[in-house]
């Protein structure tokens, strides 16, 4: 079975100010993870949010869920099938886990009659179930990750964007956290990270950007078998990472 | 020296100076257009000029620079921040009296300037109170509350200003003094507090639940 | 969006405060006057008055209400929201101000409840009441605009508080925004309170539609995605724009009140008559009545008949005595002058400049002392000044001593008015 695309780019360019961050940047996920690798500032945010449809291309096109993103009624219709977790994410401290995830939902249209289950689901999804009347602002670092990743995943959007989710988590959470990706079954996630080896763990293709550029698209395997013998790495991925972006001239 | 201002333009920065002084503009400039614009009152036989009220304004506007972005980083500091801090406190508040003083006297009169430079006074160490107890980002909530009474309740039955009407009575009222000076006080006291400051008058177990968590 | 609603209600810290805000409002209600306990169109505006400091207090709060998507940094969450941002800050100010409204109705059923044993017929003026509420949406929409287009947490509702306590306190009464008594010959215009309900509305519209004007675009370009907002944005501001001018346009919130068919009058001779919604005075009206019978007849032409203003033809508003906040001495100053003005209705021009001015000191004294006898007690201290040159506190004196020697004092008067030399 040839699963449809739920995300494409073609073409993309954003630049702030003079300086490029996404120099023709072209891709499509259907369903799976797709690993965005990259050092800072290599554009991984500024693809996400452009992913999310926060930010307008300045060139190219974006198509979410079939739909080709151009105004902003098409950018609210694509946000649907859109869970997105910022990297620092906000939350109010008064509210509930429940109260955070319901209000996540009712931003992205989830439909009233299926909004309570669905609220439900994804905190029981990030097993939060047990702290769901506690106020946000009583949860731990990492349990506020969970709870964010509850809000990207509530209404079970056809793409989940997730930006740098593991930061924060101690080793034992990341694990989780893998489990949990693991767990979201049938849908697009792409995954934004400095981890090389929770991309390893998690992703069937990879993506990895420097300098606004596409210097690697492929499968964790392939960025493997890249790796030369004379760089840094204690990992055959981490290697290959390495190799990949020494060949795109990017910083180690 | 040049490295002692730059030390004071990134303090200044990080408390937004350049807010401050531009606020401090518009509100000179409020007392000159509008200082003079009648207040009508509910039930009230006599109006208050706007220019009573615009000290409120200037308190808050001094207790707000307390306010900074980096709080987190100025918790942990060491003896020469809360040295500068203390500064701080003195040369902003100098400087908001001495510009309300000056502001009001030259757009009414000398004696409307001291009445105005103790309400200054007054409404700063309410402010500087209420940013303590709501956190600084609220110091406007009791200065804001506390002109309530001073609009509603400040006549006597015989139409006379209450004692405590700071903005009415007269430049060289002790009560009205008095009470500036208390709520200085309290306010720049309260805001020197900080978790060390022994509390001779809070019961001793509640002080080691303080320390606890402190220290935790 | 009702569940949404309904947490924003929930997890609002205004809950906290609600108790000291009803303290207030009640504070407001009565710890100045009570005067307006018992009539209807006096406790609705009376109800209606702690709006004048709710109004700029509620605009404050929204301007630090709104502030929370940047303090806790849920900017990227909202501008990421399939639902358009105008709604989720619509449920936030909908928050604001059902807190608001929620006290200033605890503050109506309150004084609903104090009248409701000593009014007369009738109810509560819904008009006076809109009116505050009005105000308290109208403020806090301005706030939440302020509070939203700012970037400050704290000059941004200490800004939007002293605009309205100005705007209301300088110009409010004449605006019509808010209104500080309710007489019983006034009434509040449908039409000119529509256009306050709709500017009120139109202003909570701008303030949730029109986001902060972003002068150098992100990325140095104009958002694609952003065109759609501008549309709403010129949208709400169009709206605005016609409901100012409806409200312009519309005239005094407050206009003259029908006289009623029947009124009440004091069973005494003379009588005096007032408004059915003033009908609590009718026992100190028959009393000042009494004490005016108890002057030796033919002193002064009594007027059968007082009338409270706009009871009788509009020529007679100058004539007609009111009552103040309930004060008993106003009605007295305005049956003294009718009396004095029925004794010697057509006085000439006095020759002199010196017998013009002691004609009208006559007249003022004499006005005076019947002020004092019609209330029993001398000019209370809440009145302030009084005729000039008149020894108010010798006339005060003056009513305890005996008949006769007020007689003696009263008959040359008198007899200064009769013998002054016409021009």
């Amino acid at each position: 079975m040839v699963s449809e695309e739920v995300v494409s780019v073609t073409g993309l360019r954003q630049s702030y100010g003079g300086r490029t961050a996404l120099a023709d940047v072209s891709f499509s996920l259907a369903d799976g993870v797709m690993g965005l690798l990259g050092p800072n500032g290599a554009g991984k945010t500024t693809l996400l949010r452009t992913l999310a449809t926060i930010a307008s291309p300045a060139r190219g096109e974006v198509c979410v869920a079939g739909r080709v993103v151009r105004t902003g009624r098409d950018a609210r219709l694509a946000r649907r099938a859109i869970g997105y977790l910022p990297q620092d994410f906000g939350y109010l401290p008064g509210f509930s886990v429940y109260d955070f995830v319901r209000y996540v939902a009712w931003l992205r249209e989830v439909p009233r009659g299926v909004a309570h289950d669905s609220t439900l689901r994804a905190i029981e999804g990030v097993g939060l179930s047990d702290r769901m009347s506690d106020r946000m602002r009583t949860l731990s670092g990492g349990m506020v990750r969970r709870a964010g990743i509850a809000s990207a995943i509530v209404g079970d959007p056809k793409l989940v964007l997730l930006d740098e989710p593991t930061v924060g988590l101690d080793p034992a959470q990341r694990l989780d956290f893998r489990s949990l990706i693991r767990s979201l079954g049938a849908r697009a996630v792409v995954l934004s990270t400095h981890l090389v080896e929770d991309v390893a763990a998690l992703c069937d293709t990879v993506v990895v950007l420097d300098s606004g550029r596409v210097i690697f698209t492929g499968s964790t395997g392939e960025l493997s078998a890249l790796a030369a013998p004379d760089v840094p790495g204690d990992t055959a991925i981490e290697r290959g990472y390495m190799t990949v972006l020494r060949a795109g001239g990017g910083r180690a | 020296m040049r490295e002692h201002l730059r030390v004071a333009v990134r303090y200044g920065r990080t408390h937004h100076a350049a807010s401050y002084l531009a606020g401090l503009a518009v509100l000179v400039l409020a007392d000159f257009l509008l200082g003079s614009r009648a207040l009508v009152l509910p039930l009230s036989d006599a109006t208050i000029a706007f220019r009573a009220e615009i000290p409120a304004a200037y308190a808050v506007l001094a207790a707000a620079t307390l306010h900074s972005p980096m709080a987190d980083f100025e918790q942990c500091a060491s003896r020469r921040y809360q040295h500068t801090r203390a500064a701080h406190i003195a040369v902003v508040l100098a400087l908001t009296a001495a510009t309300e003083l000056v502001a009001e006297a030259a757009a009414a009169s000398w004696p409307a300037g001291i009445v105005a430079l103790r309400s200054v006074l007054v409404w700063a160490g309410i402010a500087l109170v209420s940013g303590r107890l709501l956190g600084m980002t609220l110091s406007w909530v009791l200065p804001l509350a506390s002109i309530l009474p001073l609009t509603y309740f400040q006549q006597n039955s015989d139409g006379t200003d209450r004692w405590w009407d700071w903005v009415k009575q007269p430049p060289g009222d002790l009560a009205c003094w008095l009470i500036a000076t208390v709520s200085l006080a309290l306010g720049v006291l309260l805001s020197q507090l900080d978790q060390w400051t022994p509390r001779p008058w809070v019961p001793r177990r509640l002080r080691r639940v303080g320390q606890t968590r402190n220290g935790g | 969006m009702i569940y949404v609603y309904c947490t924003e209600l929930r997890r609002s810290a205004l809950r906290w405060w609600l108790p000291v805000l009803v303290a207030i409002d009640l504070a407001v209600l009565y710890g100045r006057a009570r005067w307006w306990i018992g009539i209807w169109p006096q406790t609705s505006v009376a109800a209606q008055i702690p709006a004048f400091y709710f109004g700029p207090f509620f605009a404050a709060l929204a301007a630090w209400s709104v502030g929370r998507a940047s303090r806790h940094g849920t900017d990227e969450q909202l501008d990421a929201a399939a639902r358009p941002r105008w709604q989720a800050e619509s449920l936030q100010l909908a928050g604001t101000v059902t807190y608001g409204l929620a006290v200033y109705l605890v503050g109506i059923v309150a004084a609903a409840i104090t009248s409701t044993g000593s009014a007369g017929p009738g109810f509560l003026w819904p008009g006076y009441l809109c009116l505050g509420a009005a105000t308290i949406v109208g403020c806090a929409a301005a706030g939440h605009a302020v509070g939203r287009w700012s970037r400050s947490r704290v000059i941004a509702p200490m800004f939007s508080a002293l605009v309205c306590f100005v705007l209301l306190g300088s110009l409010g009464d004449s605006l019509g925004l808010i209104v500080l008594t309710g007489p019983p010959d006034a009434r509040v215009a449908a039409w000119p309170l529509v256009t306050r309900l709709l500017l009120a509305a139109g202003a909570a519209v701008v303030a949730v539609a029109v986001p902060r004007p972003r002068f150098r675009p992100r990325g140095g370009r104009r958002p694609r995605y952003g065109r759609g907002q501008a549309y709403a944005s010129a949208a709400a501001l169009a709206v605005v724009v016609g409901c100012l001018a409806a409200y312009a346009t519309a005239g005094s919130i407050q206009v003259s009140r029908p006289s009623p068919a029947r009124y009440p009058c004091t069973n005494t001779t003379p009588a005096s008559c007032v408004w059915p919604d003033d009908q609590k005075y009718l026992p100190q009206m028959s009393a000042m009545m009494s004490r005016l019978n108890e002057i030796p007849a033919g002193l002064f032409t009594v007027p059968p008949r007082y009338y409270e203003r706009g009871l009788r033809a509009p020529r007679y508003q100058y004539v007609d005595f009111t009552v103040p906040e309930g004060a008993m001495w106003e009605v007295a100053t305005g049956i003294a002058i009718q009396i004095v003005n029925a004794t010697f209705p057509n006085p000439c021009a006095a020759a002199t400049d010196a017998d013009t001015a002691k004609q009208i000191h006559a007249q003022y004294e004499l006005g005076t002392w019947l002020e004092s006898r019609l209330t029993g007690a001398p000019q209370p201290p809440s009145v302030h000044g009084g005729p000039p040159g008149v020894d108010i506190q010798a006339i005060g004196k003056l009513i305890y001593t005996q008949q006769g020697s007020q007689l003696t004092w009263v008959r040359q008067r008198l007899a200064t008015l009769r013998n002054t030399p016409c021009a």
